[in-house]
């Protein structure tokens, strides 16, 4: 059993002379909750369509579950479920018409269909919704639909493209629910914009900017960091480096600006208190002490910012030549 | 296969909720009943006459070629708006990422869709089918040519079905390829008329148009190349439209 779900490779894919995507390499796991952020239009929703085998990469290479998107596409397809960012609901449908028509789309036997389409419902709220014509149900439901269409088949991977968006926040709760619930059972990539969405469900994040993926990291880095005891402290009066680096338990002394200072300590109680004792008596008046913690959004900011501010920077470079 | 046949029943099941189907085959059925009937009544008014001659044309020379003829007249209109939706529709709706995604080849997708409309417009006509075989009653028709029209009427809906579904294969506007499809079908249906007035290279146009294909057939004169033309045109339309497909995705 190969452990990667799906494995993008130096995958480049053009819209027309556009390069939506540039070399990208992405990997999804057994037992992964991918997040993939990135800001509007960097290309999330591209290449979650290439995993997805809607789309066909112009270059690279696409494995899911090991079988190579291009040269057997419909075996690599039956291992993966996909939502797109807009529900593919047949309007004029019944819920259960629907999921039936799914699961035949999805080679599953006439007579097993029944029983599918009834688990699947089950599994994603819609019990009492089969006699539903699609239209007349709520955007939650519709939601949970499409989310039901994509986990019909059983798929080793499911691809959700951005699953809450346009939902109010009980649904989006409710959908949170449903996802997380899938991740039992599924290796789970999804695009979302919401940071927050990431750091509740996923344990892996990959952020894309500008079409090539420009960070990748576990979830579990940003508890580390949250203990590292990093802080800020600033002061109203003059204190020199050296003096700080002297406290009790302080590890390392960085000057940000004038009497500001970045601070790494061993344990960040004894620092903390010898800090105070020390601002007291020697007059240093201090003004704050804010613990510096990496956050998502620090990086993704970080990561999305500069890259604005260069597709700006270029742009007006342009207008002047 | 079984993902193809689901596709195919999806197809059939979209055209029947619709309205359109019904009012379609209302429309259809009435307005042949009525050419029908009217032929009957000048066949009636004239029976006299006709006896008289010496090769008098007989009941299948008298409708079915004329009945069959107005029948496909009329499926030249219709076929467009069955066929608009199949694939712009879809394309608009982003509801063909469900099929894109699913593990089934483009040209499962557009076989199936080629398949469904063709049985829908075949139900559409059923009704006309009969007509004919109801004046077995009171006298002989001709099964040799009935069956020759069958096929003719037949053929020429699949070949103009398949255009309906590569236009809608290129556009995203349900009325655009409507319409474009219909244009493209007048035109296929009248570059005979302008042959007929008789140069070299307007023949060779005229070998293009379907009603110099089809009338052979629906007067009992069955020829391969006739059959062959229509064949040519349905592969065809059905290849452009999965390399169509294909375009989309890439």
């Amino acid at each position: 059993m190969v452990s990667e779900l799906v494995k993008l490779k130096n995958v480049s894919y053009y819209y027309g002379r556009a390069q939506a995507l540039k070399n990208i390499d992405l990997t999804v796991n057994r037992g992964d909750v991918l997040g993939l952020l990135g800001p509007n239009g960097a290309g999330k929703s591209t290449a979650m369509r290439i995993i997805a085998g809607i789309l066909f990469a112009t270059d690279g290479e696409v494995r899911v579950n090991g079988v190579d998107m291009r040269t057997a596409a419909l075996k690599a397809k039956s291992e993966i479920g996909y939502l797109p960012d807009q529900p593919p609901l047949y309007m004029d449908f019944t819920v259960d018409e629907y999921l039936r028509f799914c699961a035949r789309l999805r080679r599953i036997d006439r007579g097993a269909a029944g029983g599918v389409v009834e688990d699947v419902k089950a599994r994603c709220g819609l019990e009492d919704m089969g006699r539903r014509v699609i239209a007349r149900l709520s955007k939650g439901y519709q939601q949970r639909l499409g989310i039901a269409q994509a986990i019909i088949h059983r798929p080793a991977l499911v691809v959700l493209d951005e699953p809450t968006v346009g939902l109010d926040p009980n649904q989006i709760i409710e959908i949170r629910k449903l996802i997380k619930s899938l991740s039992e059972d599924h290796g789970v990539l999804l695009s979302t914009h919401i940071l927050q969405e990431v750091a509740l469900i996923c344990n892996r994040v990959n952020i894309i900017v500008s079409g090539s993926i420009v960070y990748d990291a576990d979830m579990s880095e940003f508890k580390l960091r949250d203990n590292q005891h990093v802080f800020s402290a600033s002061f109203d009066n003059a204190v020199s480096q050296s003096s700080l680096s002297a406290l009790e338990g302080v590890k390392c002394v960085e000057a940000r600006a004038e009497n500001t200072f970045r601070i790494e300590c061993a344990e960040f109680k004894p620092a903390r208190d010898a800090l105070l004792r020390e601002s007291l008596s020697q007059g240093w008046g201090l003004s704050s002490l804010v613990p510096e913690v990496q956050t998502l959004e620090h990086v993704f900011v970080n990561l999305t910012h500069s890259d604005a501010s260069r597709t700006t920077a270029s742009k007006s470079m342009e207008a002047e030549a | 296969m079984s993902s193809t046949l689901a596709l195919v029943g999806k197809e059939l099941k979209a055209v029947f909720v619709s309205p359109l189907a019904w009012v379609l085959i209302a429309i259809v059925n009435i307005i042949m009943a009525y050419i029908f009937l009217s032929h009957i009544e000048l066949y009636i008014k004239y029976q006299g006459q006709l006896a008289a001659l010496e090769h008098a044309p007989d009941l299948s020379d008298v409708f079915i070629s004329d009945l069959y003829s107005s029948a496909f007249a009329l499926l030249m209109l219709i076929t467009p708006l069955l066929t608009m939706r199949l694939l712009s529709e879809e394309l608009r709706a982003r509801t063909i990422e469900i099929l894109f995604a699913a593990p089934i080849s483009n040209a499962a997708i557009i076989v199936s869709k080629f398949v469904a409309v063709t049985l829908f417009a075949v139900i559409l006509i059923l009704p006309v089918f009969a007509m004919p075989l109801s004046l077995t009653i009171a006298g002989e028709l001709d099964i040799g040519v009935y069956l020759s029209a069958l096929m003719g009427v037949i053929l020429a809906t699949m070949a103009v079905v398949a255009i309906g579904l590569y236009i809608s294969a290129c556009t995203a506007y349900p009325a655009m390829a409507a319409t474009i499809s219909i244009a493209i079908i007048l035109l296929l249906s009248i570059l005979n008329t302008v042959a007929e007035q008789g140069q070299e290279g307007e023949l060779t146009l005229a070998y293009f148009s379907f009603s110099s294909h089809l009338a052979p057939l629906l007067k009992g004169m069955v020829s391969g190349s006739d059959i062959a033309f229509f064949l040519v045109v349905i592969v065809l339309f059905n290849v452009l439209a999965i390399l169509r497909l294909r375009r989309w995705r890439d």
